[in-house]
């Protein structure tokens, strides 16, 4: 029998939790169902002490060390782990429907084939959902997976790829085909936020190392932090209504404070003039809002989503 | 006027980005993002994704950027780059480059 790993790197037990119970539910059954043995694994890029293993059946957890320093160790050291299929699944990327997913399986009859990308990223393969052969990867030359600054003598048009990046180079050039799943079809089956741990982390790194004002003046530069804080918000309003906690709480246990408070995200959204950055946010918050819809309805719950956007007439 | 070989200092509370500081510059507390440092000292603050030339790291922290040259001495290395591209994760400090 094949061996599937599900794994997933998170910083945070709250928003492991929530991608725990969708990946148990929605993917395990369905890969299972296809006669391979599926196991799932969470690596605690940090801190490992609050991730309460009794919150997480039938999980193996690893934690950050020597040899899986960080989340980019982590993809080259799941590498060598017990298996013989490997599916990358990022902390807040949720598959809904698995026997979707897993239909892609028979991909792997053509031996050309050795991973399945679920979501693209700009229309090309990405490592957001990797479903992959691990014979095919382990044969590349480490680092396999983590990310590279090519031409770093010419920073900054040097070239920045993204994890997994190199490796589907490496794999084109030899011959080998990474199946790539379109944005329209991925959307459909899949709930997607984007960068909701970097924004948590970033706060917690940039309040440590240059104090809450510079973080407070790069959420007004840098609206992907604006629409990471949405996301935050919708997975909190998710989080609270299924575990009747607080989702992505500071050190004092209020509600989002570790990412931007329903106050903090209003206030910065106030700031926003600009009548194209705002329209930008506003198709994304819409995205964000039906898909947090999608997932709540698996849930079979009632989400009550503060608005944000100072239009009154605006839904979100 | 101010003298050409007066140190320039960098305090907690600034953000700087897309900006090259020279050999007279330190860092004391500042953010900087996808700057160059060339040649100064970096007491504390925090470098994201920039070019550290060369100067000395000696404290503060290093998120996302090259390590091409200069010299560390103490801070976090959260992950970054050395100089011939390849990613160095958390604690894998240039001192072990």
């Amino acid at each position: 029998m094949s061996r599937l790993l599900i794994a997933s790197p998170h910083r945070y037990p709250d928003l492991a939790r929530l991608w725990h119970r969708f990946a148990t539910r929605e993917l395990v059954p369905s890969f299972a169902a296809l006669h391979l043995d599926v196991q799932v694994n969470i690596f605690c890029d940090a801190n490992a002490e609050q991730f309460d293993p009794q919150h997480f059946p039938n999980v193996r957890f690893t934690r950050s060390g020597p040899g899986m320093r960080d989340f980019m160790e982590f993809y080259d050291a799941t590498l060598q782990a017990p298996c013989d299929f490997l599916l990358f699944l990022d902390a807040d990327t949720f598959i809904l429907d698995g026997d979707w997913a897993s239909s892609y399986f028979s991909s792997f009859d053509e031996p050309r084939v050795v991973a399945v990308s679920l979501v693209p990223r700009d229309g090309v393969p990405a490592i957001f959902a990797l479903l992959c052969r691990v014979e095919s990867y382990r044969a590349l030359a480490p680092p396999v997976l983590a990310c590279r600054y090519e031409f770093p003598e010419i920073w900054p048009r040097g070239v920045n790829l993204q994890p997994g990046d190199f490796a589907a180079r490496e794999l084109a050039r030899a011959g080998k085909i990474i199946v790539n799943i379109g944005e329209e079809e991925s959307s459909r089956y899949i709930a997607n936020f984007r960068s909701t741990t970097g924004l948590r982390s970033s706060r917690e790194q940039t309040t440590l190392a240059a104090g809450n004002s510079v973080f407070w003046r790069m959420v007004g530069m840098f609206p992907e932090y604006l629409s990471a804080a949405y996301d935050n918000l919708l997975l909190g309003c998710l989080y609270e209504s299924v575990y009747h906690q607080p989702f992505a709480p500071d050190s004092a246990g209020a509600a989002l404070g570790g990412s931007l408070t329903v106050v903090e995200l209003r206030q910065a959204l106030n700031e926003v003039h600009d009548a194209g950055q705002l329209d930008s946010l506003r198709r994304g918050f819409r995205q964000s809002h039906d898909n947090i819809l999608r997932l709540a309805r698996r849930e079979g719950v009632e989400l009550a989503i503060p608005s944000v956007l100072p239009e009154a007439s605006t839904a979100l | 006027m101010r003298n050409a070989q007066e140190p320039l200092i960098l305090l907690s509370g600034e953000l700087h980005t897309h900006r090259k500081f020279g050999p007279h510059t330190i860092n004391r507390g500042a953010a900087l993002f996808e700057c160059e440092w060339d040649g100064g000292l970096f007491e504390s603050g925090l470098f994201v994704g920039g070019l550290f030339r060369s100067g000395q790291f000696a404290g503060g922290m290093f998120l996302g950027g090259i390590f091409w040259g200069g010299s560390w001495v103490s801070g976090t290395w959260e992950g970054g780059f050395d100089r011939t591209g390849i990613y160095r994760s958390r604690d894998d400090r240039p001192t072990s480059l």
